[in-house]
């Protein structure tokens, strides 16, 4: 009986967003803005760091009638401190800037007939999500003789990401919409670089190594940003 | 009076008298006085020329008759030569007045095109690259590139590792001038950007693996952070090219190359028109 109820319940709020739109709709659009990252980053044995950094963000996509197909993009400059990576078998220990790019594919259900604001309506967003992430160390110690200062570490990583926002609904995009994102995103590294920078020109991979280590993050970003054609 | 008072060479009477010294001083100060004469002069006419402009006198209340000359000069009726005559007289004593004439408007205007264009505009700029590419950057071109290389990166995509400037800087530039190219063809803003990404993306799977992998930074960046770049480049150059002097026509067409060449279609010739017989109007033309 409870579970013939549920499904109601379901079907009921599912009907009740089917709500007629009259957003602009089937085109192609760029939208992009503004975004601040907090992330919680796991380095060798348990070691950890809240990173930060501040970037934007772009969403090229189409929007069907309540779903919309974005490759989406977040890039964040920010600083981290105290994080134990190794590269090369050495242990590296420091603190520096951070650098994150992140891309993937993600899939936007629109609520648009939930609307806690007039003309304003609810999403969710999900998708697979690949990233750069690159480590400049301003002081470090390490426990060999083979990183110094004119190197980097880049991770790369995969995961996912998920997002509850809010957009605008407005009848011509040409207005430009606005919209306002909570993104959680959870990436874990599977191969590490370690990248001479001495010429900045030309950059030389000094050794690439699959990833044993367990570095991972939790990354929450708010983004703010309109449609911007 | 005598003359080396208002010479300013250095006078030949002899140091050792008082008076010439004291007329050696006065010959000094000479210059910067008659600059000061100058521009008490120059103010006085300047605030003559103004109070005469905007003071309102009271003959100018009266309408006046005109004279036998100004009588002559008005014709009773003109025929139609005489109107175009006419008009054609006061165009040119326009284009005398000290004003600037824009002969052209810039704009962009978007329009459907057809597959067979889109793909001539891809190949041409698909060729273009070809020959940029080893153009600017020959070192890396003659000492990475190789057949070799170029068939073990066919299909492959990675993450590069090249430094912020290269993939936030460079590559969104590039991106924004391809995005302004197909602008100017008459591509809408959102066609132009999809134009660019199939450039940028033939670019990285087919031209430049003859030296390094396609990246995944660029494959996405160039086209898109390209097209934001380019929108602030278009809406700059337009304004700089609507600004009429040399100055923002030069500057416009330097940031926005692509509005200088055959293809762009954009720029409009705005022409006042008569038929003289009391129906005006303005002759747009444009060339596509």
């Amino acid at each position: 009986m409870m579970k013939k109820y549920s499904l109601l319940s379901v079907l009921s709020i599912f009907v009740f967003t089917l709500q007629p739109i009259y957003a602009y709709r089937y085109d192609m659009h760029l939208k992009g803005g503004i975004s601040q990252s907090y992330g919680k980053i796991k380095g060798l044995e348990d070691s950890e760091d809240l990173s930060h950094g501040t970037g934007f963000n772009t969403h090229f996509g189409y929007k069907s009638k309540y779903f919309e197909f974005n490759l989406s993009s977040y890039i964040h400059w920010g600083e981290m401190e105290d994080l134990r990576f190794r590269s090369r078998g050495e242990e590296i220990t420091g603190e520096g800037q951070w650098r994150n790019v992140s891309f993937g594919p993600t899939v936007k259900y629109q609520f648009r007939g939930v609307q806690p604001v007039k003309n304003w309506f609810m999403y969710l967003s999900t998708g697979p999500m690949w990233s750069l992430q690159t480590v400049k160390f301003d002081e470090f110690e390490s426990t060999g003789p083979l990183f110094n200062a004119d190197q980097k570490l880049t991770y790369e990583s995969y995961g996912g990401s998920f997002s509850i926002g809010f957009e605008e609904d407005l009848p011509y995009k040409e207005m430009h919409q606005v919209f306002i994102e909570l993104n959680y995103s959870y990436m874990k590294t599977y191969k590490v670089r370690s990248v001479d920078k001495s010429d900045f020109a030309e950059t030389n991979i000094l050794s690439e190594e699959e990833s044993k280590q367990d570095f991972s993050g939790h990354f929450f970003t708010v983004s703010l940003g309109m449609t911007i054609f | 009076m005598p003359h080396y008072l208002f010479s300013l060479a250095p006078s030949p009477v002899p140091q050792s008298l008082s008076l010439n010294r004291d007329l050696s001083k006065r010959v000094k100060i000479k210059p910067f006085f008659l600059f000061t004469l100058f521009t008490l002069f120059m103010a006085v006419l300047q605030l003559s020329t103004l109070s005469s402009a905007y003071a309102l006198q009271p003959s100018d209340l009266q309408q006046k008759e005109p004279t036998p000359v100004e009588k002559a000069r008005v014709p009773v009726e003109l025929d139609e030569n005489e109107k175009k005559l006419k008009l054609y007289e006061d165009q040119q004593e326009q284009i005398n007045q000290r004003q600037r004439v824009q002969k052209y408007q810039y704009t962009y205007i978007d329009r459907k095109h057809s597959l067979s264009e889109s793909l001539k505009l891809i190949s041409a700029m698909y060729g273009v690259s070809w020959l940029v590419y080893p153009l600017s950057q020959p070192t890396v071109f003659r000492e990475k590139g190789s057949w070799k290389n170029y068939k073990r990166n066919f299909g492959k995509l990675v993450f590069d590792q090249d430094e912020p400037f290269w993939n936030w800087f460079v590559h969104p530039i590039s991106g924004s001038q391809l995005y302004l190219f197909y602008r100017a063809n008459g591509y809408s803003r959102i066609n132009a950007m999809g134009m660019a990404f199939i450039s940028s993306a033939l670019f990285e799977f087919t031209v430049e693996i003859y030296t390094e992998p396609a990246s995944v930074q660029d494959l996405y960046q160039t086209p898109v952070l390209g097209a934001i770049l380019g929108v602030g480049i278009e809406n700059l150059s337009l304004y700089l090219l609507q600004t009429g002097n040399s100055f923002g026509r030069v500057l416009g067409h330097i940031i926005n190359p692509s509005t200088l060449f055959w293809f762009y279609e954009g720029k409009i010739q705005i022409v006042p028109q008569t038929n003289f017989k009391g129906m005006n109007g303005l002759l747009m033309t444009m060339e596509f």
